[in-house]
């Protein structure tokens, strides 16, 4: 039975040592049964080398020895063979084997007329006993054999020592010398039998220990199952709120979409009646002779001028904040010099700055590099956001701007120090500064307009220039911002610590009125489905000297090209339009082989939206509201070349 | 095969009755043994002096030894091994005669016995071939021994092995020896062990009711 962790392990060790001792028997049993037999028939070949016959004269007959060795012999190994194969490993069938084997050595010392040598088959079948490690068989066997020895030592010597002489003494030599080689066996078995109980011992604890581990094995198991199940559960879950999540991603996504999508057509919608607004109020501006204008009339166009542009300009923050959150934001990487656009910037400000009497001064705190590699745009955005909040929250006092190169090595940044001596801002609100749409308080935009965004899109500039943006000194006399931006790889630049002030540059010259007659004789076809923009668009460019021909949508444009017989010098390409809008009247006339220089014109103020025109075959691109210089600065740009040398 | 004949119930009685069976019988077998092996051959010895014949003649200067053998018997061997022994210790103060049983018509192997024999130092071999000699002298079994003092009295008569086919001390041998070099009798009789050298001479022993062993 096998060991349980409830049985001592002190019966499972004997149990253990009787299977032992039993294979032993049954083994030893059936190597006797061998040797009874093998013994059985020697005994039989002694007797016929021997004694085959008894004479009388000429006649002869069977020898008795021979008789003895046939029956005798065969008797004496029957019994033992009979046990050794139907009840092995049996106490009766040891000690039967123990004196069959004993009185088989009296045989054959008989047979062999006593000789001396015969008695070593004492010896030989003491040592095969010793087999059985069992001291009784051994014990069994010695008995026969000193009875044996002693009874015919003392009757009939000469069967057992070859002499007829006394015997007693020889008897108990021949004993004492059995005796002395069973010392020797019966220590020999109890070592075996004592290692055998040490074996037991051990097979009985290392089940003991099998057992242990294997219980330890189905509990752990059991255990990994349970895990297992509960790791399944997790996951099968996890796969649930995945899938939930993608759909929720999905469907964010899919808001955010409609949310760019909403804001681009706001944008655009706004942007539309902006150009007309704002295009109108420049012409009004400069429509007659303003100087004999009434004030209020002057400072009323210029409300809407300023307001149109505030318009822009807020529309522009929510742009790029969607953009940035949406992921789509990318800078550009173009070496520039960051001195020279501290102090355009500077001086760009100080328009407004001495309105309300602050000074702006720029400090170097280290050398600097010559050029660095950043996105200029974004840079002077951020800065020029930091600068316009300073002088928004400043009553008096001035406006400083630290720069220094910080770090060692490849990780040296430029850090700009925005300081005025402006209202400070509290504790409480320096975390909620940056997020969007919030400002240091309720009142700020009522008192000082604005819309919250500037920081949080500069902060967002900042970190996509491998900076950040974040708040210094925020005390009562005023506050501290600090932006830290990436340089770029400064191994071939050049340091330099340019002075504290630098010189202001000639004030650029009050942009002129566009010079009539600048677009004298060009032909321009303008494709345009809003009224008020086709009116000032085309008063602009007729006021500039072009011919202007119209075009309410795409498909009017597509029929003019063809139809006209003179050509055109250039198209104003709207781009949204009802019928054909004009990306696919642009690539119409593309696919036709048309080469003129198409200029788009949109409300979409978005980079891709640039892309797209591009794509569909457009040679350049302008937003509304429309700028007038620029835009007749483009239209000469595209035209040069055919329109300079006719 | 042990369930079998298993080793419950009856069988626990059984078993132990079939050992105890058994080993009365091999008792009788051993006793039976033991009984044939000292049963003596028949000897007669109605003849206490030297028989005059045409084949030996007594040497009166020394002890005259006669041993009569069948040479197919098994105990010759143990014989001519206790012979050696007798002519090592003796040497040449004794004339020893192996007389061989040598019937007529009858071809034995004796290659092995006479190359023993040969090697026993100042031993006379000489065939008795109807067995002649053994009769006259009252030989009948094969290992028997006759000592004669140079007159022609018989010394000693006997075995010179202590049983069939036992080479070893034995009375026999002492006697020999002892008379031959010390002129001692320790001994006249002792029983012989071996074949009968002429058959038909016990027979006729069985009917004159000699006595058929000796009186040691």
């Amino acid at each position: 039975m096998p060991l349980s962790e409830d049985r001592p392990i002190n019966d499972r060790a004997l149990e253990l040592l009787e299977e032992h001792r039993d294979a032993i028997y049954r083994r030893t049993d059936r190597m006797f049964a061998w040797l009874m037999l093998f013994q059985w028939l020697a005994g039989i070949v002694l007797a016929v080398w021997i004694s085959p016959y008894s004479w009388a004269g000429r006649s002869f007959f069977v020898h008795p020895h021979l008789w003895s060795a046939v029956f005798l012999g065969g008797l004496l190994s029957s019994l033992p063979i009979f046990l050794a194969y139907f009840l092995p490993g049996r106490n009766i069938t040891r000690l039967t084997i123990a004196v069959a084997q004993g009185l088989y050595s009296a045989l054959l010392i008989h047979l062999m007329g006593g000789r001396i040598e015969a008695h070593f088959h004492v010896f030989g079948s003491l040592a095969f006993l010793a087999f059985y490690r069992d001291w009784k068989v051994l014990s069994a066997a010695t008995l026969v054999i000193a009875t044996d020895h002693m009874v015919r030592g003392v009757f009939w010597p000469e069967s057992i020592y070859g002499i007829s002489m006394f015997g007693w003494r020889r008897s108990i030599e021949h004993i004492g010398w059995v005796a002395f080689e069973d010392v020797f066996l019966f220590y020999s078995i109890w070592i075996s039998c004592r290692e055998m109980t040490i074996i037991a011992n051990r097979r009985a604890e290392m089940e003991r220990m099998q057992t242990e581990v294997e219980r330890e094995v189905t509990d752990r198991t059991r255990e990994i199952e349970l895990q297992r199940l509960v790791l399944q559960e997790s996951h099968e879950r996890l796969e649930r709120q995945t899938v939930e999540l993608k759909k929720a991603i999905e469907a964010s996504e899919g808001a955010n979409r409609a949310k760019s999508a909403f804001l681009a057509n706001m944008s655009h919608e706004i942007r539309t009646p902006l150009t007309a607004i704002l295009g109108f109020a420049d012409v009004l501006l400069e429509s007659g002779d303003m100087k004999k204008a009434p004030p209020e009339r002057i400072d009323a166009i210029e409300t809407i001028r300023r307001n149109g542009s505030h318009l822009i300009s807020l529309i522009n923050d929510v742009l790029d904040l969607s953009k940035i959150e949406a992921g789509k934001f990318q800078v550009e990487n173009l070496p520039c010099s960051l001195h020279r656009l501290l102090c355009d910037l500077r001086h760009l400000m100080l328009v407004r700055a001495e309105e309300k009497k602050l000074a702006i001064n720029i400090q170097y705190e280290t050398a600097i590099p010559d050029m660095i590699l950043t996105d200029p745009t974004r840079l002077r955005q951020i800065v020029m956001n930091l600068l316009s909040n300073s002088i928004k929250f400043t009553q008096e006092g001035e406006i400083n701007l630290k720069v220094s190169l910080i770090g060692k090595g490849d990780r040296r940044q430029i850090q700009i120090d925005v300081s005025d001596t402006g209202i400070g801002i509290s504790d409480e609100m320096r975390d909620r500064l940056f997020q969007p749409f919030t400002q240091a308080d309720g009142s700020m935009s009522r008192r000082f307009g604005g819309t919250g965004l500037g920081l949080t899109i500069s902060r967002h500039f900042a970190k996509l220039l491998g900076g950040d943006l974040s708040i210094v000194d925020t005390s009562q006399r005023g506050s501290t911002f600090r932006l830290v931006i990436d340089p770029g790889p400064l191994h071939d630049a050049t340091f330099d610590q340019p002075e504290m002030l630098e010189k202001a540059p000639a004030a650029k010259p009050k942009a002129e009125p566009t010079p009539k007659n600048v677009l004298e004789g060009l032909r321009i076809l303008l494709v345009e489905d809003g009224p008020d923009n086709q009116r000032l668009i085309s008063f602009l460019l007729k006021k500039a000297g072009a011919q202007v021909e119209l075009a309410e949508n795409g498909e009017q444009g597509y029929m003019k090209v063809h139809e006209s017989e003179d050509p055109y010098d250039i198209i104003l390409m709207d781009m949204q339009m009802p019928i054909m809008d004009g990306y696919t009247a642009t690539s119409k006339l593309r696919a036709d082989g048309y080469e003129v220089p198409i200029i788009a014109l949109t409300a979409h103020a978005m980079a891709e939206d640039r892309n797209r025109c591009i794509e569909a075959g457009c040679t350049d691109y302008s937003t509304k509201p429309i700028d007038r210089t620029k835009l007749i600065e483009l239209i000469r740009f595209h035209v040069q070349p055919t329109w300079a040398n006719p | 095969m042990s369930k079998k004949f298993g080793y419950g119930g009856v069988n626990e009685f059984i078993t132990p009755l079939i050992v105890l069976v058994w080993g009365c019988f091999i008792a009788v077998g051993f006793i039976a043994l033991l009984f044939y092996h000292n049963t003596p051959g028949t000897r007669s010895d109605s003849n206490p002096v030297w028989q005059v014949n045409r084949l030996i003649e007594l040497d009166p200067s020394r002890a005259n030894l006669l041993v009569f053998i069948h040479p197919q018997c098994p105990c010759s061997t143990a014989t001519l091994g206790e012979l050696a022994r007798i002519q090592t210790a003796c040497g040449s103060n004794v004339l020893t005669h192996l007389i061989l049983y040598q019937p007529d018509n009858v071809k034995w192997s004796t290659a092995s016995m006479m190359a023993q024999a040969i090697e026993i130092p100042n031993l006379h071999i000489l065939a008795d071939p109807k067995g002649n000699l053994a009769k006259q002298f009252g030989a009948e079994t094969s290992g028997h021994v006759m000592l004669f003092a140079p007159d022609g009295h018989r010394i000693f008569s006997g075995g010179i092995t202590a049983g069939r086919g036992c080479e070893g001390d034995n009375p026999g041998r002492q006697a020999v020896i002892g008379y031959v070099n010390q002129h001692q009798v320790l001994c006249d009789k002792v029983n012989v062990y071996g074949c009968p050298i002429v058959e038909g001479l016990t027979a006729k022993r069985m009917e004159t009711k000699e006595p058929a062993r000796a009186i040691e």
